[in-house]
């Protein structure tokens, strides 16, 4: 009788399981469904783009920086890193180039002077004094 | 009034990255990532690792290249399923971590990742290792990175492999239906990035009966410690949500899904370079799985211009599963063989 019982309990629940897996499947594929998403989501956005634009303005009416200011300041920081980095591969890259270059052809030919070594990457060397002081 | 109550949206976003960031920290005892790594170069956010691997490990460096949408150690998430374990036993593996982009990187455009970023690890790799070409392995968004990279430098990679990466967008099932609906220009209006959990949201909105049939599948193995531990693992990958940057999600919504601009050869770079499928040269391995609902098989089929050798496998099983799934291993040999030959 129990075990009767429990095995309805399982079918109960599959056809549930389809049955919803089936209608919710259906819903969240509907083109009707998802353009009204859409239209919420684009209202939800939109009321925010109005909140932030008025607490900038309420910032700045206070003269403080606003949020929008802040993530600004912080997007030029990004791009000074950026071209930090770009220079910095830049200037290892010539002296990759340099240290490439066959010794004849670097050295003049009538000065007699020992070749300095070039650094590699002096910052790297500077610091790597230090750590062994 | 409205300078006390902030605005709804970013309250919202605090408390729910917030809550993710604690579950995530209750999981805490499970790494992200398994195999032994270092930091070999940082860039911004952006940082390059490499795997350990035994002594006398050589051959062409294989570079991995993440998905943006979330963390990295889905491959590498227990040692049982570990893709970069494998890798590293046979290769020098490294892999892009592309860390937690928020509003600071907003404005920088989608090829500031499949292009600059991937070029300074791969200069990184060629530096370090003194070779002049990487193997590369892309993994869904990371994989369509990936192909995009190998258009715009194609001397720079031996082998491709692109796992599970939608490349044609133009029958890109159910997101694609979302994306062609997406109010883009409002998300552009009033955010810098399409933050974590409303990505994270976005993927169980698609699968309503994910939730129950995760619970049901959880009752019925919990008692298996094997299962447990991949379970866990995953509950730890899923509560660490990652935040699209706002230009870069512009962009993959309206030129990738939305104008399908990379299979029709018409992408460019926001320097004005022409990411050409014509120009690639890498040999080739699609893997793609076959009850793939992110990346539908078709998606993934190489463009038309492509003429580089390609071949493709396709794997019976889901997007995640191809992973960390039972057959995920089957995936993994087919990589190494392809890799190795």
């Amino acid at each position: 009788m129990f075990t009767m019982g429990e095995d309805m309990m399982k079918q109960w629940a599959q056809n549930w399981e389809k049955l919803m897996g089936d209608h919710l499947e259906k819903l969240v594929h509907d083109e009707k469904f998802i353009s009204g998403m859409s239209k919420s989501i684009a209202a939800t956005m939109t009321g925010k783009a109005f909140y932030s634009k008025a607490l900038d303005e309420q910032m700045a009416a206070m003269n403080l920086p606003s949020r929008t200011e802040i993530i600004k300041i912080l997007q030029k920081l990004t791009d000074i890193e950026e071209r930090m980095i770009d220079l910095s591969e830049r200037f290892e890259d010539y002296v990759d180039a340099q240290q490439k270059k066959p010794a004849a052809q670097t050295a003049p030919k009538t000065a007699p002077v020992a070749e300095k070594p070039i650094p590699a990457a002096p910052a790297k060397e500077a610091k790597a004094k230090k750590q062994k002081k | 009034m409205i300078g006390n109550m902030d605005t709804l949206v970013q309250h919202l976003d605090a408390i729910t990255e917030n809550i993710m960031r604690k579950t995530a920290g209750a999981l805490d005892t499970y790494p992200r990532g398994v195999t032994p790594r270092e930091v070999v170069y940082n860039a911004g956010n952006i940082s390059l690792l490499r795997f350990e691997s035994p002594e006398g490990t050589e051959g062409t460096p294989l570079l991995i290249i993440p998905s943006l949408i979330n963390r990295w150690y889905i491959m590498d998430i227990t040692e049982e399923t570990s893709y970069i374990k494998e890798f590293a036993q046979k290769r020098p593996t490294y892999l892009i971590d592309w860390g937690y982009p928020d509003e600071e990187v907003g404005h920088l455009p989608l090829s500031h990742y499949y292009h600059r970023s991937i070029k300074r690890a791969v200069r990184q790799i060629c530096r370090q290792t003194g070779v002049s070409q990487v193997d590369m392995m892309g993994y869904c968004i990371g994989g369509t990175m990936a192909y995009a990279f190998s258009c715009l430098e194609p001397e720079l990679i031996d082998h491709l492999i692109l796992l599970t990466a939608p490349l044609d967008f133009s029958e890109a099932g159910v997101f694609a239906k979302y994306a062609d609906s997406f109010p883009i220009e409002e998300f552009s209006a009033s955010m810098n990035k399409m933050p974590g959990w409303l990505l994270a949201l976005s993927f169980q909105f698609v699968q309503p009966m994910g939730p129950y049939q995760k619970t049901k599948m959880f009752h019925d193995k919990f008692e298996s410690e094997s299962f447990m531990k991949l379970y866990n693992a995953m509950e730890r990958w899923i509560s660490d949500p990652v935040s699209f940057p706002g230009k870069a999600y512009y962009e993959l919504i309206t030129d990738l899904y939305q104008k399908n601009l990379l299979a029709q050869g018409q992408l460019t770079t926001a320097d004005g370079l022409p990411v050409n499928p014509a120009a690639r040269r890498a040999k080739t391995l699609v893997l793609n799985a076959g009850k793939d609902y992110i990346a539908p098989v078709i998606t993934t089929l190489l463009p038309a211009a492509d003429q580089a050798p390609v071949s493709e496998i396709t794997i019976p099983s889901g997007h995640i599963g191809i992973t960390t799934g039972k057959n995920g291993k089957t995936a993994c040999k087919n990589t190494i063989d392809f890799l190795m030959n």
